[in-house]
């Protein structure tokens, strides 16, 4: 989306793409701005959908329309209720920390207050003490939670990121993104809350038992 | 070819539901029942699916029998013909790598060679594929990749790939073959030479218009292991994913489309898909009575057009004077598919004149 503050007539030298003629379509396409429409979204249509061979399908534009008349409802029930198990988690044995924007000590409170009056979707992170091996019997005691590297679903999910979606980073790459070996990424659903709620504690006694068992292997040993 | 086109890919007796037909999964990522068994397969050491973005069971069906209907070793199915390409392309000539390209090639190819692969550092040079020797004199010391249609469109004329492909192999050059309009019915470029085949499956691989797909295939012929400083991104440790996938051909796979998957499919974002993953199932259930039809049906079109009157020229291998009617004969036993041109007399280029 094109969000109509770019303008590359300001600084065309730097933007040859857009506001030189293009020798392949003919067109100069910084010229769609006067006419209202997108310079830079006409030259991506044109050249890198067409030559990357990334156009969407109109059988998943259309589940992403249906998904969108309910973006309304869906957005700040789910944001209230990941605030809530936020909330919960933040200060429990075994939860080290927990990553959400409206929790005490957070840099990004004030931001939160400020431009994000109807919650901070769905998705934040806790660190269980134990890193690893309490992340991997937290994620394995969960019930309703899935297991799973998406986001944003009705449903209710789970993931370590310093194995999946970080694991293709070095040491140093996941720490600027704050993932560590006990962090678990959470992505809210619509479930009933008390339903998510209940499944997040016994998973949570799961994590501190594995912890104090494997302090207990490493004792004995 | 029918049984297999009907059939690879899919057991019904070992699907849970015993869905006989190939269902469309339409989830966007699985489930996976411990932390461990997601763990494994994102360090590449299990199977199954995480995300759709890298692949869907449905997909997988259709990548699976493409891969039997061609006889190769793997396939990659991915959102467009033209993504296909690009990534086939990619994978083995991006950066800084030289292709040789017919200079027959659907105009979006060409143009797609001079621009978009022009910015991710891959030149290249057209040849004429009829000319063996300005074919052999295109190559140079960085090319990496030679591509050329089975049945060019729009002229359909036709290649003599296994002599195109000597020439290549002798230089270590893998080729890419786009039989968009031969399909597996026809033709098996695997068969006369090619390393990789693309398809835009768009066209009669769904042959019902509906969908945009392709496909990547690997025929099993290009090992990346025998000139190993050539291909660094296939031969060397990769840093990002903790793999060398060539050790994938060693196992059976291809190291090629393994780089593809994980690297230029999830980067690129074009992945298919499991909608139209079965409509391209769908329709290759009956490629192989429809690419003789349609193939017959062009044949003899094409024979009523040659010689009217306001006709200049009919462009069908089959017709009196083309140099690759040898070619349709030898290599094209069930048709030459379903695109053909015609020159018409008094096309006078701009706009009518008053009168």
């Amino acid at each position: 989306m094109d969000t109509g503050r770019f303008d590359p007539r300001r600084c065309p030298a730097r933007w040859p793409q857009l506001t030189e003629p293009n020798r392949r379509f003919g067109v100069t396409f910084a010229e769609e701005y006067a006419r209202g429409g997108s310079g830079l979204l006409a030259l991506a249509r044109a050249k890198h959908v067409t030559d990357f061979g990334t156009a969407l399908s109109a059988a998943a534009a259309q589940q992403v329309l249906v998904g969108i008349e309910t973006l309304d409802l869906r957005m700040p029930r789910i944001s209230a209720v990941a605030a809530t198990l936020a909330e919960r988690l933040h200060g429990r044995p075994g939860v080290a920390r927990v990553d959400h924007p409206t929790l005490p000590g957070r840099p990004d409170a004030r931001l939160a207050r400020r431009d994000f009056p109807r919650g901070t979707s769905g998705v934040f992170s806790l660190v269980l003490d134990g890193g690893e091996p309490a992340a991997s019997a937290f994620c394995d005691a969960l019930e309703l939670w899935s297991i799973a590297v998406n986001l944003g679903d009705a449903r209710s999910l789970v993931c370590h990121p310093a194995t999946t979606t970080h694991s293709h980073l070095d040491e140093a790459g996941r720490a600027a993104c704050g993932v560590g070996p006990g962090t678990v990424r959470l992505s809210v659903g619509l479930e009933d809350p008390e339903d998510l709620w209940a499944d997040l504690e016994h998973a949570l006694a799961a994590a501190q038992s594995a912890t104090r068992h494997g302090r207990a292997h490493i004792t004995a040993a | 070819m029918s049984t297999t086109a009907i059939h690879a890919g899919w057991d019904a007796e070992a699907d849970g539901h015993r869905a006989l037909t190939p269902p469309v999964y339409a989830s966007s990522a699985y489930a996976h029942p411990s932390h461990a068994s997601l763990k494994a397969l994102f360090a590449r050491r299990g199977d199954g699916f995480a995300y759709a973005r890298s692949g869907n069971p449905t997909t997988a069906v259709l990548e699976e029998r493409i891969t039997a209907l061609e006889g190769g070793i793997g396939a990659l199915a991915v959102a467009s013909g033209q993504a296909a390409t690009t990534i086939a392309l990619c994978a083995l000539a991006a950066p800084g790598g030289h292709v040789v390209a017919s200079s027959r090639l659907y105009g979006g190819t060409t143009e797609l060679l001079g621009d978009t692969l022009a910015d991710l550092g891959v030149t290249f040079t057209l040849a004429d594929p009829w000319d063996l020797g300005a074919w052999e004199a295109a190559f140079t010391d960085r090319t990496r990749a030679a591509l050329v249609e089975a049945i060019a469109n729009p002229g359909a004329q036709l290649v003599d790939l296994a002599a195109l492909s000597r020439i290549a192999h002798a230089r270590d050059v893998p080729v890419v073959v786009d039989a968009t309009l031969a399909t597996p019915a026809l033709y098996r470029p695997g068969e006369h030479g090619a390393d990789v085949v693309v398809h835009s499956a768009t066209k009669y691989l769904c042959g019902h218009g509906t969908t945009i797909a392709g496909l990547i295939v690997d025929t099993g012929r290009f090992d990346p292991r025998r000139c190993p400083a050539r291909w660094p991104q296939l031969t060397e440790p990769n840093r990002r994913f903790g793999v060398t996938f060539a050790e994938e051909y060693a196992r059976g796979g291809s190291g090629l489309l393994a780089l593809a998957r994980a690297k230029h499919v999830t980067d690129f974002g074009t992945a298919l898909s499991a909608a139209a993953a079965q409509q391209v199932l769908v329709g290759i259930e009956t490629l192989d009575l429809r690419m003789p039809r349609i193939s017959a049906v062009a044949a003899t079109l094409a024979e009523r057009l040659h010689g009217r009157p306001g006709v200049a020229r009919v462009d069908h291998p089959t017709l009196p004077g083309r140099p690759d009617a040898r070619l349709a004969r030898r290599d094209f036993p069930r048709g030459t598919s379903g695109v053909f041109s015609l020159v018409l007399d008094g096309a006078v280029m701009g706009p009518p004149s008053p009168d």
